[in-house]
């Protein structure tokens, strides 16, 4: 359990329990700062954290970083957060502002509290409509055909609905923006665009830098976008979809906004290489990734049985929430090992393939990662993972599940298309997603001014 | 082994075509369209895992049964010249009930897809409205409450 997580099982107090009072935000006193740093902390870019730990000092600049749900996200959008607000840490003093939905007193987070090297702040907000967002816009998007053969889209106005269905509105959090004036606010995800039009205007306006985190969604190019070329300083991509998407927008009034980001994530080749302990006398397997990290959406991914009776004889390990399995024909092992990031790495490295059946979101991190290992990959197309393993001729993207299959079958049948993918992966991840100082060096570019 | 170039996109292109090509009969047994998380929670497994789809799927070519028979000497000869002189005949009727089992097994298996697609889509409906349900019942719990 994470000090975050620990901290969110805390009793708040009384005034948490009742209506919501005015927030009154403080800087945390140093005796609140936790001893330890969660280790997704420690390790955000793998750099000088003392110095990011150290006393704010007068001249550096103070960022605010506001996302939705810092302690109950543990997708790859917080994960690209706190390595945007880890990169930034080196060169300015961060606050993150969380909103969050309060409405529940049995699951408060604190109001204030420190993760790691972060002050967090945590403002109510609407509770998001998630569900309701994914159903009108799996009703509303055109889907491409043989005679519109143009990528999905939803009409305009919905895309406006649809930002304001994901918003999650905070006067809390405008008024601990108001307390801390930072010189610069980051918004980061789709929920936090509001923010961008409600803060006053002015001499003292902060920099605002928008990250909206929306992967391949088609309404990063609608008219609903535009207003950010007026009302951010900056816009940042974090792939070559969002940025062409955003490039229709934003990127139609003021092309020098929009910033593409590439995240690094560097991996344990050494401690991963000798496998996760148990999975060796299984041979040659498949990896299928349906669900992590835990506590994020999922998918249920075929049955083991199955595979093989289309695949052929070959041991399956699946990542999936609760107990990792690892089968063969007539044989199972359930995993008794913590679901750690290590361990995901572990049986990346020595997979033939990774199978990624989970719903994709606007990073890929799992797709990078088995691409740092060498490892192909095969994703779902349409998404960002499936943009890097055709970027990478790293591995392959399926339509149906149909499909998944026979890419699947073509990795496990041709040893050397194999072992061209793999290394073409690997070059391409290496280049593109394995590069700290550049990651810092765009931030601060962009962030910072 | 020497670096081989690889081409994502053209393979993806390539496998994609072979599954397309509407008069080449199944290659393998392939899972339906419809595989979907979803189809977990039925009552019922989904069509497609059909213990007898799959065996349409993987017997459907008989190709190697029509083959000239193997075997040496007098008695080998004799079933050659046998299989010659019924094939000469009924070649076209073998011919044309390969194409049927190809042809029979792609139409079950579209069958099974479009049930599939019939189950996913009412298991989605009846997830949302249990889902409004309960928040409706926490509401007028709520209410209630107040």
């Amino acid at each position: 359990m994470s000090v975050t997580e620990s901290r969110l099982a805390e009793v708040p107090t009384g005034a948490e329990t009742g209506p919501e009072p005015p927030a009154v935000p403080t800087a945390p006193p140093p005796a609140q700062q936790s001893p330890q740093a969660p280790a997704e902390s420690a390790d955000v870019v793998g750099m000088t954290i003392e110095s990011a730990r150290a006393e704010p000092h007068p001249s550096r600049v103070t960022v605010a970083v506001v996302m939705t749900s810092w302690a109950t996200d543990w997708g790859e959008r917080r994960a690209a957060i706190r390595m945007v607000a880890g990169a930034l840490a080196l060169s300015a003093d961060i606050v993150v502002v969380s909103l969050d939905d309060r409405s529940d007193p049995s699951r408060l987070p604190p109001r204030r509290t420190f993760d790691g090297i972060f002050p967090i702040h945590s403002a109510s907000a609407r509770v998001p409509q998630r569900r309701l967002g994914q159903v009108l816009r799996s009703a509303l998007e055109r889907r491409p055909s043989s005679s519109s053969p143009a990528s999905p889209s939803v009409p305009e106005a919905a895309a406006r609905k649809l930002l304001a269905t994901d918003g999650q509105p905070s006067s809390e959090a405008l008024g601990i923006l108001d307390h801390l004036k930072p010189d610069v606010v980051v918004l980061a995800g789709v929920e936090t665009l509001w923010m961008a039009e409600a803060m006053p205007v002015g001499p003292s306006r902060p920099r605002i830098v928008v990250l909206p985190l929306l992967g391949t969604d088609s309404v990063l190019a609608s008219d609903a976008m535009k207003p950010l070329a007026e009302i951010a300083d900056a816009v940042g991509a974090f792939s070559d979809t969002e940025y062409r998407l955003l490039s229709r927008s934003v990127g139609s009034r003021r092309p020098d906004v929009i910033h593409h980001l590439r995240l690094s994530f560097p991996v344990n080749r050494q401690a991963a290489h000798s496998g996760l302990a148990g999975v060796a006398s299984f041979g040659r397997y498949l990896l299928v990734i349906s669900g992590w990290p835990e506590l994020t959406d999922s998918a249920v991914g075929p049955p083991h049985d199955y595979l093989r009776a289309v695949l052929g004889d070959i041991s399956v390990a699946e990542v999936r929430p609760g107990q990792w399995l690892v089968t063969e024909s007539g044989r199972r092992f359930d995993v008794p090992w913590s679901s750690t990031q290590m361990n995901v790495w572990r049986l990346m490295a020595g997979a033939v393939a990774t199978l990624d059946v989970r719903p994709q979101g606007p990073i890929g991190r799992e797709a990078i990662e088995s691409l740092l290992f060498g490892t192909p990959v095969v994703v779902p197309a349409g998404s960002i993972a499936a943009e890097h393993a055709k970027a990478s001729n790293g591995g392959l993207w399926y339509g149906s599940p149909g499909e998944m299959i026979e890419q699947v079958r073509y990795f496990l049948d041709d040893d050397s298309a194999r072992e061209g993918f793999g290394r073409a992966g690997r070059e391409w991840a290496e280049r593109e997603h394995n590069d700290t100082q550049r990651l810092v060096d765009e931030l601060t570019r962009i962030v910072l001014g | 082994m020497g670096d081989i170039p690889v081409d994502a996109q053209h393979v993806v292109d390539d496998l994609r075509a072979a599954r397309q090509v509407s008069q080449v009969a199944p290659r393998s047994w392939i899972p339906s369209e419809s595989f979907e998380g979803t189809l977990a929670e039925a009552i019922r497994p989904p069509v497609h895992t059909n213990a007898d789809l799959h065996w349409m799927h993987t017997n459907w070519d008989v190709a190697s049964l029509l083959a000239p028979p193997p075997g040496k000497g007098i008695k080998g000869g004799v079933r050659r010249l046998q299989h010659r002189l019924i094939m000469a005949v009924l070649a076209p009727y073998f011919s044309r009930l390969q194409d049927y089992l190809g042809v029979n097994t792609r139409a079950v298996d579209a069958v099974s897809r479009r049930v599939d697609d019939v189950a996913t889509s009412q298991l989605r409906m009846i997830g949302a409205v249990r889902h409004d349900m309960i928040d409706f019942a926490h509401h007028i719990d709520e209410r209630v409450g107040d």
